[in-house]
């Protein structure tokens, strides 16, 4: 499958913070990939390196088969950018600034955007300064969509805005972005889960993991042990159970490489008086927040 | 080209507002400079640095309607080619403060029936010194901003690092022997900071437009103030004498204008006069003004010269040996007055017309004067000079209104029953020398009308410049006499440099130096 993105022991330092330390990512063409992680990990300056918007201090990047030190005009005009916190020219009504936008793309299609306006219920008349948070990005959005771009990049998009707005923003999105590839950065983990194919996990400022969604959830279960008594804990828990604990004659776990068949053997092995195994899937957020607390109490 | 258009219309679309009220003032200052040159007065200094400030807002807006420094601007992740985003400001900038100012030129030549077409070249050079001096330091310091405000801040910055790299290389460069004041020739230091600022504020547009590197562009900000700060005192009069000589119309043939000592007259009678002992410098602590009397021949009928500097060598036969810089404050000098003109002078005369008896001072180190006072002496001395033309003069009616003068300049006259003043414009380049001769009926030292005029002081010469540097197309010149009656009339007198050059005074045995 054709990259989109990738980057190679990618690393980026404001003085002497290490913000981004050798990332390797790739972003198959067509994905939805997610980046996620806790704040201040990097989601955003990985971003902004990737679009020549920060030099990267290390390593390299590629977006659209071009090194992202080099993008320029003729990959942004392939490339829909929207941010949480991007400037936008407030002085300019909604309907001047498409109108002034399109004139530097050249698939600008202006029955689509005028598509995207009515779909949005953008006042065009009215000035950016003057609409709401939601209805900002919402004209972001549809500045980044209007030329269909091949690449749509969304750094943490739904910050505050209401539930409505998310998922009017969501089903516009993927509407809208047929045959794109879609690059989102968030903490907002329950939107990610509904539409991403990929994901990414960044903490500690590096790259956790990498890949397919479906096979993050079958690879992580919550697994709940039943003993007839209290069992004798082991000195040494394998190294894919995460945050054991046990209560009695119950024992959880998680764990990070679940397989049907693989899995029960190994809890036999350690435990050989179990009585069942109970193994169930994990909403994403709680695979996170899983790996967030075994990343820091490694770290410590 | 396209794009950078669309963005031109963009800026024209939000920032007409503010386009119109700049150029609201500055058509106002400036129809106020040219109309009422007098009338303004003290406000004249702050009304320019209004029109300054109005200039800089303006480009600073346009600038920064897509601010470089900074990571979150929209348009970064949009495809705006950095080049046509440099071209769009470009354009903004001629059109909005380029054109109105040549039009402006234009429309005040064409209001004193002047065609402006003999004047492009000073007006365009007029225009390079404009974007060199107010255009583009403006656009690099609103290139290296984030928004308005820093922009503000970081003006202030600049302007407060220029006062202490001036008050600093100023401090070292007048303990080491100041050379800030180069009379006619000041325009080679002007034109160098113009040149520098023009080099530096393209270096930072490009750099910033096509590299964004804001660090690198605050470096250059600080290198080139200080640079200019020490332009403003850079040593190499007499190189830039040398090329002014060179870029003469007129060649001085060598028999024009010899000076000689003139031995039959005793130097010690000019001291007695303590107003010309002070105009000799003869309280410049460590120095000690020798003057040397002495005849200047061949100057062409009715020509006169003015002497820029001097140069000096003296040895003594014991091996004793002193020699100065070019110094500003030795000069060929004539006194006039009344009576005894070498016993009574308390006024001199620094432009020299025909023969006469004229002094050449000099300024000698105390010490070795002290050694050296009791022997006789050589002495070599070299004179730069400046052939002035034949005066043109030009009666001035008490009235007032503009008055046309000659070379297309005008004169606006104010008088009083104590007071003359003169205000006079000229496109282009002043006359290298002017002065006013101020008629009144008051009869002092002999019956009928007395005569009293101002002469030109040396720090009076004008520029020597081709070409307009600062202050616009139209260069002004600004004259208060004080009278002590009524004044009935007055004459402009004007005369332009033709020729400059060196000449030699040698005197290899110097006898009467004990005298002194």
């Amino acid at each position: 499958m054709t990259r989109i993105i990738c980057s190679q022991a990618l690393s980026k330092r404001f003085r002497r913070t290490v913000v981004l330390d050798g990332l390797d990512l790739e972003v198959p063409a067509g994905s939805i990939y997610g980046l996620v992680g806790p704040n201040g990990v990097g989601k955003t300056t990985t971003i902004k390196v990737l679009m020549n918007i920060f030099p990267p201090s290390g390593g390299s990047s590629e977006v659209l088969g071009v090194d992202s030190r080099r993008l320029g005009p003729p990959q942004f005009e392939q490339i829909g950018y929207v941010s949480e916190n991007q400037e936008l020219p407030e002085w300019m009504t909604v309907g001047y600034f498409l109108e002034y936008l399109a004139t530097f793309y050249p698939t600008w299609d202006r029955a689509l955007a005028a598509d995207l306006v009515r779909q949005f219920q953008l006042p065009e008349d009215r000035k950016l300064r003057h609409l709401s948070r939601g209805m900002k990005m919402k004209a972001a959005l549809a500045s980044s969509l209007a030329y269909s771009p091949k690449l749509i990049v969304l750094d943490e998009p739904f910050t505050g805005l209401d539930a409505l707005v998310r998922d009017e923003l969501v089903e516009s999105l993927l509407a809208r972005s047929e045959g794109a590839t879609i690059f989102i950065s968030s903490h907002d983990l329950a939107e990610i889960e509904s539409f991403a194919s990929h994901i990414g996990y960044l903490d500690g400022h590096k790259l956790q993991f990498s890949e397919e969604l479906d096979a993050l959830r079958a690879r992580f279960r919550e697994v709940v042990l039943t003993f007839e008594t209290a069992p004798v804990l082991p000195e040494q828990w394998p190294a894919s159970w995460l945050q054991p604990e046990a209560i009695g004659p119950v024992v959880r776990f998680v764990e990070t490489r679940f397989d049907p068949e693989r899995t029960p053997a190994e809890v036999r092995r350690v435990f050989p008086d179990c009585r069942d195994i109970q193994a169930e899937g994990m909403p994403l957020r709680s695979i996170f927040v899983t790996l967030a607390r075994a990343s820091r109490r490694a770290s410590s | 080209m396209k794009h950078a258009l669309a963005i031109f219309r963009k800026d024209v679309r939000h920032l007409w507002p503010r386009i119109a009220v700049v150029l609201a003032v500055e058509l106002l200052i400036g129809w106020l400079s040219f109309s009422q040159p007098a009338g303004l007065g003290s406000v004249r200094y702050p009304l320019g640095l209004v029109e300054f400030l109005a200039w800089w807002y303006l480009v600073a807006s346009a600038i920064q309607e897509e601010a470089i420094p900074g990571d979150r601007q929209y348009w970064l992740t949009r495809p705006f080619s950095k080049r046509d985003l440099l071209a769009a400001k470009l354009i903004f900038v001629l059109a909005f403060t380029c054109l109105p100012l040549f039009l402006g030129q234009a429309a005040s030549l064409l209001l004193r029936r002047t065609s402006p077409v003999p004047y492009l070249p000073d007006i365009l050079v007029s225009q390079l010194f404009f974007v060199a001096t107010t255009v583009l330091p403006g656009a690099a310091l609103a290139s290296i901003s984030a928004g308005l405000v820093e922009f503000v801040g970081t003006a202030l910055a600049a302007g407060l690092w220029s006062y202490v790299l001036a008050m600093m290389v100023g401090s070292i460069v007048l303990r080491f022997g100041a050379d800030y004041n180069w009379g006619g020739l000041y325009w080679f230091r002007s034109t160098l900071v113009a040149a520098l600022m023009l080099a530096a504020g393209a270096a930072i547009l490009l750099l910033q437009y096509l590299r964004q590197r804001t660090w690198i562009s605050r470096g250059i900000v600080a290198a080139t103030l200080a640079l200019t700060a020490f332009l403003t005192f850079t040593p190499g009069w007499h190189t830039a004498f040398a090329l002014q000589a060179k870029l003469s119309d007129q060649q001085v043939p060598a028999t024009a204008a010899r000076v000689t000592l003139d031995p039959t007259r005793d130097p010690r009678i000019l001291m007695v006069s303590e107003a010309f002992r002070m105009k000799l410098g003869q309280e410049v602590p460590g120095q000690r003004s020798v003057p040397i009397p002495v005849r200047i021949t061949g100057i062409p009928a009715g020509m006169a010269v003015y002497s820029d500097r001097t140069w000096v060598t003296i040895s003594t036969p014991n091996g004793d040996f002193w020699k100065s810089d070019w110094d500003p404050r030795g000069a060929l000098i004539r006194p006039v007055g009344a009576g005894q003109a070498q016993l009574l002078a308390e006024a001199v005369q620094w432009v020299l017309a025909g023969d006469g008896a004229d002094w050449l001072c000099l300024l000698v180190d105390r010490s070795f004067y002290g050694r050296i006072r009791s022997g006789p002496v050589h002495l070599h001395a070299k004179v730069a000079l400046t052939l002035l033309s034949p005066q043109q003069v030009t009666p001035l009616a008490l009235r007032d209104g503009p008055q046309a003068v000659p070379d297309d300049g005008f004169c606006l006259v104010r008088s009083g029953n104590r007071f003359l003043e003169t205000n006079c414009l000229w496109p282009g380049r002043l006359p290298a020398c002017l002065h006013v001769h101020l008629r009144s009926r008051r009869e002092v030292h002999a019956p009928g009308q007395f005569s009293w005029s101002v002469a030109q002081e040396g720090d009076r010469i004008n520029s020597y410049a081709p070409y307009a540097t600062w202050g616009g197309l139209w260069q002004l010149d600004s004259l208060w006499l004080n009278a002590d009656a009524p004044p009935l009339g007055a004459d402009l007198v004007t005369r332009k440099a033709v020729a400059h050059f060196e000449r030699d005074l040698d005197i290899p045995d110097l006898r009467e130096w004990a005298n002194r």
